[in-house]
């Protein structure tokens, strides 16, 4: 039931969806319980959804102090979320909660995310596995997501003039890195895929 | 310079703007209340969407009750107009991930997407999971 403040109109549309564990599994997780918490949401410019969540794996363990990874998910756009075509993969290794840091209501951390372009830049705090009572310590992660992760040819998380000669060497090469729309097949439709994703984020090679 | 000001009563926000050209800012922010006992934790979560171009206009919703897929049991309760309110907790969750109804919300264009975390309740072990 849509609620009214402000004598304001009727709410959007809307749907939910829940960041199932089959979405996750699609990207070699294994099966079994997880406990997900504080997500944060980011629209990018394409469309895509990104969400970045708490993770934790269940152990079975019930009385074990919580080892987590702070996971990080994009679907390419809302429409799709029905789907299993979630890239997932974790920033963290896996780090332990602690009694001084801790995740969730009344404890003191969460994850927050911003995006400049097809750049998401992802700000975190964890413990370190080797050492979890010293404290936790912030990072920030910089992803490249849509034509940017496309475009990114040598995989340094930068877009620049290098990236079209690390694309035509792999193409060269006959590497699967080249194979951009991810068809399974080397050919011209890759160079075209991949120019448009280059010339979108830094204009023409 | 003009300035509003919205007044909720709710805890643990998050606002997200975005400035289509043209057109006024628009704001788009999330909410979460949460009711806490020994035996449950229970919340909702609200969203709003609103723009200052003149004289603000806020839209509510209640960002889980409306989908119908929340399953397990509903909490009704008044509020203000009269919600529907979804379950955000339950009572089996384990130290560290008590669970929080710590909302984000992000805007584009005509889109306003809100992440938050919840149970669902017919499940044998209650997990929390994340929602968007």
């Amino acid at each position: 039931m849509a609620l009214s403040l402000n004598g304001a109109q009727t709410f959007l549309p809307q749907n939910t969806y829940r960041i199932t564990d089959s979405q996750l599994l699609t990207l070699g997780e294994e099966p079994g319980q997880f406990f997900q918490a504080m997500p944060a949401v980011l629209l990018d410019g394409e469309g895509g959804v990104n969400l970045l969540f708490i993770s934790h794996r269940d152990t079975g363990q019930l009385t074990a102090l919580p080892e987590v990874t702070v996971r990080f998910a994009r679907f390419p756009s809302i429409a799709s979320m029905s789907g299993n075509n979630a890239a997932v993969r974790d920033l963290t290794q896996p780090f332990p909660v602690t009694s001084t840091f801790n995740i969730g209501l009344q404890h003191n951390d969460y994850q927050m995310a911003a995006l400049e372009g097809c750049v998401i830049y992802c700000a975190y705090a964890r413990t370190d596995p080797a050492n979890p009572s010293l404290g936790s310590s912030i990072f920030v992660r910089r992803l490249l997501v849509g034509q940017c992760e496309l475009a990114d040819a040598d995989m340094n998380a930068r877009v620049n003039s290098a990236d079209p000669v690390a694309f035509l060497s792999a193409l060269a090469a006959g590497s699967p890195d080249a194979d951009v729309n991810r068809d399974g097949v080397l050919n011209a439709q890759d160079f075209v895929d991949y120019t448009a994703a280059y010339t979108a984020v830094a204009g023409p090679p | 310079m003009s300035k509003s000001v919205l007044s909720v009563n709710e805890v643990n926000w998050s606002l997200s703007s975005v400035n289509p050209p043209g057109s006024p800012p628009v704001l788009s922010l999330a909410c979460a209340n949460a009711v806490l006992s020994s035996a449950a934790h229970r919340g909702r979560v609200f969203a709003s969407l609103g723009g200052f171009g003149g004289t603000p206009s806020w839209t509510w919703s209640d960002a889980e009750a409306a989908s119908g897929s929340w399953q397990g049991p509903v909490e009704f309760t008044n509020y203000r107009n009269g919600g529907v309110l979804g379950s955000l907790g339950g009572t089996s969750i384990r130290p560290g991930f008590r669970p929080t109804a710590f909302p984000s919300v992000s805007v584009l264009s005509d889109t306003v997407a809100v992440a938050f975390i919840g149970v669902d309740e017919n499940e044998t072990v209650t997990r929390t999971s994340s929602w968007l």
